[in-house]
C-alpha cells in the first residue's frame, strides 16, 4: 500500500522522478515509499486516518471529541462547553447533568397502592 | 589733457561691444583633452586593477623532474590490519601482520595561454609602456590563476553523470506562477568550472556579469594561437529529464512551484530552467548552490532555454585538465571526508549551526570523523565570502563576551566594531584550524585542508605537490607576421598523497 501524504494547505500535489501525482480533494496524496523523504522537504507530511471516538451520552448531555484530544459537550443541538480532557469533559457533563431540574411530578405514572398482606406476619422465634 | 564727457561715454560704450573675432586674440582654454597648446598629461604606465590571488598555488609545493606520461606511486594504507594479538607462548614466535597497499597514478597534463603585440601596438606604446612585457607578465598571472582555478576545481576523470529529475511541489502562495497550470522543471549539474563560468568568475577581472541570456556552454570550442581548435567541456552534467507539476485549480495566481534534486557527487551548483509547454520553452531562471529550488516567477524568455541544451552528453570533466582538490575529494572512493548538508525546507536549505560553545555543529562533525578514521586533524578550512561571514556570525553571538572596543580620547570617542575568526578550535584534537577565504570557493562549501599527515616516517615530505615535467616557461615565439607572439606554459599534476587529510561540506545554505 502506497504511503499516503497530506499536502501543505492549497497544494496541487507534488512530482516525484517524473511522475505526477495530485492531490484531492482532502489534500492527501499517494506516493511511492522512495518518494516519503524526499517530499517531507517540501512540506509533505505523513497522513493518517482520524480516529472515530464514539459520543458518550451523560443524561441529556452528550459529550463529543473535537480533533486533537480535545471534547466539547452538547446539550441536544447546543454547544455547552468545548477545549476540554476527556475526564474534565465528563466532570462538566455530570455537573451540568446534576444541576438540571427534575422532571415536572405529573408528568410521572401515579404510585400503585400499597399491597395488602395476604399472609400474617410471621412471629418471631425467641432466641436461645 | 581734460576728459570730457562725450570721451567717457564713448569709452562705456565700447566696453559694452564684444570685441570682433578679427580684434581678439589672447589664448582660451582648450575646449578638450586632445586640442590646444597643451601637453597630453598622461600617466605612465597604465595601472593594473585586477586580482591575483593564487593562495593554494603559492602553498603547494613543486617539483619539475618529472617524465613519461603519468606519475605514479604507491602506498601503505594500513598496518597489521587485522588486529593481530601481541601475546606469544613460551619459546614460540609470534602472529604475523597483513598490511593494505595501494597504487596511485595521476597524468601530467600541458597547461598554458598565449597572447601577442602587434608591430604598430609596439611602436604606439613608446615612452609609455613596454607592451611586450606586459603582454608576457599578464600571461603569466592569468596561467598563475587559471591554475589556481585546475588546482581547487580541475576535473580531469571524474565524468559525473545523469542530473536526477527534479522533485516538485505546488505551493499555494507566495509567488505569481498561475493556477491549474503546468509547470516544467529542468536541471543541469555544475562542477565549478561550469559555475564559474556562468557566474562568471572575477579573478582575474573586477566585478562579475553573470548572463542567463547566455547561459552554459556544454562544450567550448577553442581556436588556438596556431589555428587548430580544441573542445574544452564546460563542466556540466548530463541534464535532467523535464520533471512536471500541475498548480491548483483555485483561480489564484500566486503559486509556487518548490524544486529538489538529489545532490550529485562533482558538483558544486545547480542551474534551474522552467517554462510553461516543454524544453523550448523553459528558460534559465537560477542557479543556486544548494540542490533546491523556490520557483516564484516565470523565467524570462529572454534566457537560454533548455532545449538549446543537447540532452544525454556529460560535459562534466575534460581531459586537458588535472584533477583538482575538489574532483579529489569528491571521488568515488577516496576516502576523503565528504557530507552534504540536508535538503532541509526546498527553497532555503539548511544552514550553518552553532554548537552553543563557540564551535560550528558541521564543523565539530567533520573533525570527529577525521579523527575517528585517521586519527588527524585538518590545517585550515577554505571557504568563500558567505559561509565566512556566516560562520563568524554564529561564533561571534554564541553568547559571548562583549566584543566591542570603545576607544576614547580628548578628541571624542569612536567604536571599532566588529570581529571575525581566524581559526576555530578542532575540539577534539584542541588545535586550531585556519579559516581562509578563497575566490574560487563556491558559495555552500566548505573545504579542508591539511599541509602535512601527522603519522610517523611517512616519507610525504608534502601531502600536496604539483609534479611537473616541466615548470612555467615562456617561448617568444618566431614571427610568422608582424606580431610579437608570446607562450607561458608549465606540464604537470596536482598530486595527493593522501586524500583523507581532505574533505567538503556541501549544500549549505545561506544564513545564519
Amino acid at each position: 500500500m502506497s504511503p499516503r501524504l497530506l499536502a501543505p494547505l492549497g497544494s496541487g500535489g507534488c512530482s516525484f522522478e517524473g511522475e505526477e501525482y495530485q492531490a484531492d480533494e482532502m489534500g492527501t496524496v499517494d506516493v511511492p515509499d522512495e518518494a516519503v523523504a524526499t517530499l517531507s522537504a517540501h512540506g509533505f507530511t505523513g497522513y493518517t486516518d482520524p480516529v472515530v471516538v464514539p459520543d458518550e451520552a451523560v443524561g441529556e448531555y452528550t459529550i463529543k471529541h473535537a480533533g486533537r484530544g480535545k471534547y466539547k459537550v452538547f446539550k441536544g443541538d447546543e454547544e455547552v462547553a468545548s477545549g476540554l480532557t476527556k475526564p474534565d469533559a465528563e466532570a462538566e457533563a455530570a455537573a451540568l447533568q446534576s444541576a438540571t431540574p427534575a422532571p415536572p411530578a405529573q408528568d410521572a405514572p401515579e404510585a400503585p397502592e400499597p399491597a395488602t398482606p395476604e399472609t400474617p406476619a410471621q412471629e418471631a422465634t425467641p432466641q436461645g | 589733457m581734460e576728459t570730457t564727457n562725450d570721451t567717457l561715454r564713448l569709452v562705456a560704450e565700447a566696453q559694452k561691444a564684444p570685441l570682433g573675432d578679427d580684434v581678439l586674440r589672447n589664448f582660451a582654454s582648450p575646449a578638450n583633452a586632445t586640442t590646444g597648446l597643451m601637453g597630453y598629461d598622461l600617466e605612465a604606465p597604465s595601472k593594473k586593477l585586477y586580482p591575483v590571488l593564487t593562495p593554494l598555488r603559492n602553498r603547494i609545493a613543486r617539483r619539475a623532474d618529472g617524465y613519461a606520461i603519468q606519475s605514479n606511486w604507491r602506498a601503505v594504507t594500513g598496518i597489521n590490519t587485522g588486529s593481530m594479538r601481541l601475546g606469544v607462548s613460551a619459546g614460540n614466535r609470534g602472529g604475523v601482520v597483513a598490511q593494505t597497499t595501494a597504487d596511485y597514478l595521476a597524468k601530467f597534463v600541458g597547461c598554458g595561454l598565449e597572447n601577442n603585440v602587434t608591430f604598430e601596438a609596439d611602436y604606439a606604446s613608446k615612452n609609455f609602456e613596454d607592451v611586450k612585457a606586459l603582454a608576457v607578465t599578464q600571461l603569466l598571472q592569468s596561467c598563475m590563476i587559471g591554475e589556481e582555478f585546475l588546482d581547487l576545481g580541475g576535473n580531469g576523470t571524474v565524468a559525473i553523470g545523469q542530473t536526477a529529475t527534479p522533485a516538485l511541489a505546488d505551493v499555494a502562495t507566495g509567488g505569481t506562477l498561475a493556477a491549474a497550470t503546468a509547470y516544467k522543471v529542468g536541471c543541469v549539474a555544475l562542477t565549478l568550472s561550469g559555475y564559474q563560468q556562468l557566474v562568471a568568475a572575477n579573478n582575474g577581472s573586477v566585478n562579475n556579469s553573470p548572463s542567463f541570456v547566455t547561459g552554459l556552454t556544454q562544450v567550448i570550442s577553442r581556436t588556438n594561437a596556431d589555428a587548430t581548435t580544441d573542445n574544452i567541456n564546460g563542466g556540466t552534467a548530463i541534464i535532467s529529464a523535464v520533471a512536471s507539476q500541475t498548480t491548483a485549480s483555485d483561480g489564484n495566481p500566486t503559486h509556487c512551484i518548490s524544486a529538489t534534486v538529489t545532490p550529485l557527487a562533482g558538483a558544486v551548483a545547480y542551474a534551474w530552467y522552467w517554462g510553461v509547454t516543454g524544453a523550448s520553452t523553459m528558460y534559465l531562471g537560477a542557479v543556486t548552490t544548494i540542490n533546491s529550488i523556490l520557483i516564484t516567477a516565470a523565467a524570462s524568455s529572454a534566457n537560454q532555454n533548455y532545449g538549446a541544451l543537447t540532452a544525454s552528453q556529460d560535459n562534466s570533466n575534460c581531459a586537458l585538465e588535472y584533477d583538482g582538490l575538489l574532483t579529489q575529494i569528491m571521488k568515488s572512493g577516496s576516502g576523503a571526508y565528504f557530507v552534504d548538508l540536508a535538503t532541509g525546507t526546498a527553497g532555503t536549505g539548511t544552514k550553518l549551526t552553532s554548537d552553543g560553545a563557540g564551535g560550528i555543529d558541521a564543523l565539530n562533525t567533520a573533525f570527529a570523523s577525521f579523527w575517528d578514521n585517521y586519527r588527524l586533524s585538518p590545517d585550515e578550512i577554505y571557504v568563500g565570502a558567505q559561509v565566512l561571514l556566516d560562520m563568524n556570525a554564529l561564533i561571534i553571538a554564541n553568547g559571548g563576551a562583549p566584543l566591542i572596543r570603545y576607544n576614547l580620547d580628548a578628541g571624542g570617542g569612536s567604536i571599532d566594531a566588529g570581529t571575525v575568526i581566524g581559526t576555530v578550535l578542532n575540539k577534539i584534537t584542541n588545535t586550531k584550524v585556519k579559516v581562509l577565504v578563497h575566490p574560487n570557493m563556491p558559495k555552500g562549501s566548505i573545504m579542508f585542508f591539511s599541509n602535512s599527515i601527522p603519522y610517523p616516517l611517512n616519507d610525504v615530505g608534502s601531502i600536496l605537490l604539483k609534479h611537473l615535467r616541466r615548470d612555467y616557461y615562456q617561448i617568444e615565439w618566431p614571427l610568422r607576421t608582424r606580431k610579437y607572439e608570446y607562450g607561458v606554459y608549465f606540464d604537470g599534476v596536482l598530486k595527493n598523497y593522501f586524500p583523507p587529510a581532505f574533505g567538503l561540506i556541501r549544500n549549505i545554505a545561506p544564513g545564519h
